[in-house]
């Protein structure tokens, strides 16, 4: 692959994380038992030097605990917040979510929440008689070109209007349109009681900064394998109080195999946490933590280096969007006060007729080109943080040409 | 004019009411009615069918309204009591029962028997009026919480609201408040009801001036809102404008209204009330808006002060 823009879907691995699962590997072949329960616990300290200088990169690895800091700094956080983590980030959704209707009655949602994770709400929703408000605004953000303020004063009208209670958005949608969360939460507190905020950052971690949003939520629910780039999927729940981290506690401690919210990695690293590990549970896969644990140590989730690759994908906008000018294609133009580093665009004036994904993105494979495609004919395009080169440019250029004739 | 006999057969539907509650009256209808049917639509006109369909309307209305049972007691007279309660088995077999005790009162002749058996069935009378309104005391007993979780376990009870009037650290911290409370836990646990609670504090367990109510006390409230109760908190002193809001109760959904009257300790129940009135619950949950007025989210008290463990 020559360009890789498919950062949104699935990010490249990082060299570290990289180096982590081939370490992982070795050792697994070498000696499984190296990674035991002190290990997970007290990190690579635990090994004697000589394995420690075969496997350089696991070495790192400082417990769970470690990893559990390193998040929460990448999150903003104080010394009050709690990072839990799941092998799916799904589980960790129906767990706040289940925590959410426990206290809140009516929900605000909006189209731009991925579906899988909505449909979580949704459920939990129904299983506890909560209404769901679900408000419509992605095409006008995307069609009419609506800013930040407009949508934020959208949603809080509805929300006072509809009597909600809490609410559950995306930092960042899947399309790329940054929602204004700080904004509407100083709006909903002007005029209504707001007592819980979950928000997806899935598209948002290492992507945009996320200490804001974090200010305002009380769950934060991530993944590591799109921005981060630690390849290996784990859902990473943060919690900006020690309170409502007792209260999600609660949640997934009564949970079990039967209510959907046990999980083997969150029961794992929780048991660490207190020391009360039960060495008869299921066996848990770990290599998600350790890549995690690479990727974070490379800095790429630091919020000021967020900020430096968001300026640097940002400033490769502008270079990208000269491509389409002479293409069939376009890009769907995007208030600058709610853009990310994703682009959307779709073919001019729509005449291009396939509309199965698959094809479209195959097109672009054959030009060396890695998008995500959707089945109206739309492509989404991570930008990469790496000044684009002339010949990738041209590249993107041919393709553009090529792909809609 | 095809709704004229619609029209007066509507307004004479009492006497068609009647003439259908006889047995004989129904047995010579249908077949009339069938057979009338058949005819009409052979051999009639198109407005002599739409009369017949008119007329047949009317009956089926009629045969509908004797149908659906009255209510108002005062309709009923006394004779036909018996043949209104048959409807309801259960009901009916109470009737029975206690109808032949009071054939065994009335037949019995001692003056002063009679007097004491008079008073007690005053006191009967009374009981039974008010379980008529929806009532149902139970008095100087925890027992009224066997009822609570049956109320809180009836599948149209999402939410249960609950208003705690504390004037002790010990509220509900006897064996059967904790029982209830563990309920509440449990039911939460199992997605079965949500809970929201408004507690309001004696000034004396949360001293003006001090962030949160006395420690005892907020462990109490702490450990509910762990467990996901939606708890906010009032001073009595705030509602001393509002007597009226100054109790006791609980809404079960839609379906109830409980009000738990303390002891002069106030640590065990004296009396709880439990009214089955719509307008009751109507009437709880205006207090419940009011209420909210007085009182802030526990959760927000934590934001602004940064209570730890």
């Amino acid at each position: 692959m020559r360009f890789y823009m498919d950062t949104a879907r699935l990010g490249r691995a990082c060299p570290n994380s990289l180096q982590v699962q081939c370490e992982f590997a070795q050792l697994a072949a070498e000696d499984p038992s190296l990674y035991s329960l002190d290990f997970l616990r007290d990190g690579a300290e635990v090994w004697h030097d000589s394995v420690r200088r075969r496997f350089p990169m696991l070495s790192r690895w400082r417990g769970v605990a470690h990893l559990q800091s390193m998040f929460a700094d990448a999150f903003g956080m104080d010394v009050h917040g709690s990072i839990f983590l799941a092998s799916q980030s799904a589980k960790l959704v129906r767990i706040a979510a289940r925590l959410m209707f426990r206290q809140c009655r009516n929900v605000l949602t909006s189209d731009m929440n991925w579906p899988a994770w909505q449909a979580i709400v949704n459920e939990e929703a129904a299983n506890n008689g909560a209404t769901i408000t679900h408000i419509k605004l992605a095409d006008r953000v995307i069609l009419d070109g609506w800013d930040d303020i407009e949508m934020s004063c959208l949603l809080a009208e509805h929300y006072v209007k509809k009597n909600c209670d809490c609410f559950f958005l995306p930092v960042v949608s899947s399309h790329g349109i940054g929602l204004p969360i700080e904004d509407l939460v100083a709006r909903i507190r002007r005029y209504a009681e707001l007592r819980f905020v979950l928000l997806d950052a899935a598209q948002a971690f290492c992507h945009v900064p996320v200490d804001g949003p974090m200010q305002s939520a009380d769950v934060l629910i991530t993944g590591c394998h799109k921005w981060l780039g630690a390849h290996l999927p784990m859902g990473v729940a943060a919690v900006k109080s020690y309170y409502v981290a007792a209260q999600l506690r609660q949640v997934f401690n009564y949970g079990d195999h039967v209510t959907y919210c046990h999980d083997p990695l969150l029961q794992l690293t929780e048991q660490i946490i207190r020391g009360q590990v039960n060495r008869y549970s299921e066996t848990v896969d770990i290599a998600p933590m350790l890549s995690a644990c690479g990727a974070l140590a490379s800095g790429h989730a630091r919020p000021q280096h967020v900020c430096e690759q968001l300026h640097k994908r940002l400033s490769n906008r502008h270079g990208l969007v000269e491509c389409f000018r002479e293409s069939r294609w376009e890009t769907l133009p995007l208030d600058d006060s709610i853009q990310t580093a994703i682009l959307l665009a779709q073919s001019r004036g729509k005449q291009f007729s396939p509309t199965n994904p698959d094809e479209l993105l195959a097109q672009f494979r054959n030009h060396g080109i890695g998008l995500s495609a959707y089945s109206n004919g739309t492509v989404r395009m991570a930008l990469p943080s790496e000044k684009l080169q002339p010949d990738q440019l041209a590249c993107l250029h041919s393709a553009l040409y090529s792909v809609c004739t | 004019m095809p709704f004229l006999p619609v029209y007066r057969s509507v307004t004479n539907m009492q006497i068609l009411s009647t003439i259908l509650s006889h047995r004989i009256s129904r047995l010579i209808l249908l077949p009339t009615a069938v057979c009338g049917t058949l005819l009409v639509c052979l051999l009639a006109s198109s407005s002599v069918q739409m009369l017949w369909f008119g007329m047949l309307l009317c009956l089926l209305l009629a045969i509908v309204a004797d149908r659906i049972p009255t209510a108002d007691k005062a309709s009923v007279s006394l004779l036909e009591t018996p043949f209104y309660l048959s409807h309801d088995h259960e009901v009916f077999q109470r009737y029975r029962s206690l109808s032949q005790s009071l054939l065994c009162v009335s037949q019995r002749l001692g003056v002063v028997y009679r007097e004491l058996a008079l008073q007690r069935l005053d006191e009967m009378t009374t009981e039974a009026n008010a379980l008529a309104q929806g009532r149902i005391d139970f008095t100087e007993t925890e027992t009224w919480r066997i009822a609570y979780e049956k109320l809180l376990r009836d599948p149209t009870v999402f939410i249960y609201r609950s208003v705690a009037l504390v004037r002790h650290p010990q509220y509900w911290k006897d064996a059967p408040g904790l029982g209830s409370m563990l309920l509440n836990f449990q039911l939460i646990d199992e997605q079965i009801v949500n809970v929201e609670r408004i507690v309001i504090i004696a000034d004396e367990l949360w001293p003006r001036g001090e962030d949160m109510p006395v420690e005892e006390l907020r462990q109490w409230i702490h450990e509910q809102s762990v467990h996901g109760i939606w708890i906010r908190l009032a001073r009595l002193s705030d509602l001393r404008t509002e007597p009226n809001l100054v109790r006791d109760f609980g809404i079960y959904g839609k379906l109830a209204v409980g009000t738990q009257e303390m002891s002069d300790d106030f640590q065990r129940t004296h009396r709880f009330r439990l009214k089955f009135d719509p307008t009751a619950v109507r009437q709880a949950e205006l207090d419940w808006d009011k209420l909210e007025v007085y009182s802030i989210g526990y959760k927000t008290l934590l934001d602004r002060f940064e209570l730890r463990e």
